[in-house]
């Protein structure tokens, strides 16, 4: 089964993408902060992690909680996908791979797009 | 005022800004209009949907509002925080896509998605690209990179004028906009321009734009441009000022009389093209929502909400107020389909509609099956209550001679009212007093096939009209008892 975690602290944007992974047949997780971030990842293994690193005040940010999942052998493999409501320029795209993250797509997301990373990621298996 | 050339790219660049904010935060409010219209009186099950999308666009709007003209202060944040708001914007207005299938909505669903793709996007990208803003200082960087849309939107064919003494420069222009598609004519000066843009804008095909010398023997660009922004017929028609050497103060000066921006006569054709087209496109976005807020609001109070964003409430010392009633319209209703029903009130109502309006009745709504007009408030007849009189006899004469079904009653007084704008969401433009009362009653106690008044009524066209009072009774919500005139026919002297 293909569970995607996804951190983020802006509810209505939570919502859309959760509807959408949900219609493209996956399970999904919310977590808000690191603080649940770190529930999900530790009780449960996630395909993939969904990550806005341009979280709010409370708890560490976007990068922290990447930098701590890879740190964790046990967590190390899950791919991070980050997420920014800014349009990236190359620096920000080569910084987040340089730390570690497995992609990178811009908000707002664009259906073909998190296709593409989803399928590259967490491929679903043969859905019947 | 300062001459500083800096000082004036500063200037036409803050104009620039300011433009491009106000643009952003028209296809906002167009948005907000059709959201208002995509709720309906009752929730349904796409209504919270539609909320979010109402909300992401306020938030929007007051995030752009509160710039003023300026820049943000911290362009990263700013940029974070529209994008995160154009997400939600997009995401739930494609949600709404997505899962309804109702035709009802997905016309307006679609027209909000292609104002997120062609103009929303492109506007929030101009303003928040970080590196146009470093580099805007200079009207000239601003022109040809910083706030041009990354994806130039498609325009459909429009109608331009273009206005130049120079016969050279006229051909080159119109050759480039016949090649992009549009349909172009020629006036080559002002005096001509004026008079063919006044004759075509009560005409069947009106122009879409002008472009608009400025330096041309007198009348002038700026007299001319003066002349249509002051001209309730042509004021909405948007300019673009063709620029020689002119002056950089002189084209601030156009944009601040109402002009949208401006060419350089020999600008290449790109600019020309994404200007051109940018500008019609925003005119018929701004048509549109006018046409939206006529579908809701009665004509007269239109410019004021566009100007004011509210109608203030008024008094109306002495007015008149007329209420139909089709009689015999539930049992027609039980024997068609729902689609006959709303077509036969659709054509009743649209030939009430021109009837009123040449009587200067203003509708204020129809509730059902019944119809509410006014005269003296948002129209001046010399005279309203024979104004709705006149308007009434009409009604009744569709009825007869349409061989509808049913048949119609009239009612009418007069006195003092207060009209108001009511609700943020569903506009309701309303009266309140006891003329709307009494007007009510006289038609609910009155008889069918005729006009029946109120004794304030009656004494104001019983010049003209003979009539008696035919009941007098207990009327719920008047004290005492109320006589209620019914009309017979014109007074036999005449007037």
């Amino acid at each position: 089964m293909s569970m995607i975690l996804y951190v983020e602290d802006e509810p209505d944007i939570a919502e859309l993408v959760e509807r959408k992974l949900i219609r493209l047949g996956y399970t999904v997780r919310l977590a808000r902060n690191g603080a649940e971030a770190f529930r999900v990842v530790g009780a449960e293994s996630p395909a993939l992690i969904l990550l806005d690193i341009g979280l709010g005040l409370s708890g560490p940010d976007g990068w922290e909680i990447q930098r701590l999942i890879k740190a964790n052998p046990a967590t190390a493999a899950i791919p991070v996908v980050a997420l920014t409501a800014q349009s990236p320029t190359d620096e920000d795209r080569n910084r987040a791979l340089a730390a570690g993250f497995a992609g990178h797509l811009p908000k707002p997301i664009d259906t073909p797009a998190l296709k593409a990373v989803l399928a590259t990621f967490a491929p679903l298996r043969d859905a019947t | 005022m300062s001459t500083d050339p800096s000082t004036q790219d500063q200037r036409l660049y803050q104009l620039a800004l300011r433009s491009r904010q106000q643009e952003l935060l028209l296809v906002l409010r167009v948005v907000l209009e059709t959201c208002d219209l995509l709720v309906g009186p009752s929730a349904t099950r796409w209504s919270a949907d539609v909320e979010k999308v109402r909300a992401a666009a306020q938030k929007l709007s007051a995030k752009v509002k509160e710039l003023d003209g300026r820049l943000p202060e911290s362009p990263r944040k700013f940029q974070h925080d529209l994008r995160t708001d154009l997400t939600v914007l997009k995401g739930f207005a494609e949600e709404l896509a997505e899962y309804t299938l109702d035709q009802q909505i997905t016309g307006d669903v679609q027209f909000v998605l292609d104002l997120i793709q062609k103009s929303i996007r492109p506007l929030i990208d101009a303003l928040t690209d970080p590196i146009a803003h470093l580099e805007a200082t200079t009207a000239a960087v601003e022109r040809r990179e910083g706030l041009r849309p990354s994806h130039p939107p498609a325009v459909e064919r429009g109608r331009v004028l273009v206005v130049d003494d120079n016969p050279e420069i006229r051909s080159i222009l119109l050759r480039e906009l016949n090649r992009l598609g549009h349909e172009s004519e020629e006036a080559t000066g002002g005096e001509e321009a004026l008079r063919i843009v006044r004759e075509r804008a009560t005409g069947e095909s009106p122009f879409d734009l002008i472009l608009l010398d400025v330096l041309m023997p007198p009348p002038d660009g700026l007299e001319i441009l003066q002349k249509l922004k002051a001209d309730p017929a042509t004021r909405a028609i948007p300019v673009l000022m063709i620029s020689g050497l002119t002056d950089p103060r002189v084209l601030a000066d156009a944009i601040a009389l109402g002009a949208e921006d401006y060419l350089e006569k020999l600008d290449d054709p790109e600019v020309i093209r994404t200007r051109v087209d940018k500008t019609i496109e925003q005119y018929r976005l701004r048509s549109r929502y006018y046409g939206l807020l006529h579908k809701v609001l009665p004509g007269a109070v239109v410019e004021e909400y566009v100007r004011d964003r509210a109608v203030a409430p008024k008094e109306f010392p002495s007015v008149a107020v007329l209420f139909a009633d089709l009689k015999g319209f539930t049992p027609y209703s039980q024997r068609h389909t729902p689609r006959q029903v709303v077509d036969a009130l659709e054509e009743l109502f649209a030939e009430w509609d021109d009837i009123a309006q040449r009587h200067e009745v203003q509708k204020i709504k129809t509730i059902g099956d019944a119809f509410m007009g006014v005269a003296g408030a948002l129209t001046t007849p010399p005279n309203p209550t024979l104004a709705c009189v006149n308007c009434g006899l009409a009604f009744l004469d569709t009825a007869a001679s349409r061989k509808f079904e049913f048949q119609v009653r009239v009612g009418i007084s007069v006195g003092k009212v207060v009209a108001g704008l009511l609700g943020r969401r569903q506009f309701l433009y309303d009266l309140w007093g006891e003329a709307v009362n009494k007007a009510a009653r006289m038609e609910s106690h009155g008889d069918i096939n005729h006009v029946n008044l109120s004794q304030e009524a009656y004494d104001l066209v019983e010049r003209q009209f003979t009539g008696w009072a035919h009941k007098t009774e207990p009327v719920k919500g008047i004290n005492g008892l109320t006589t209620i005139y019914r009309l017979s026919g014109p007074h036999p002297s005449g007037s």
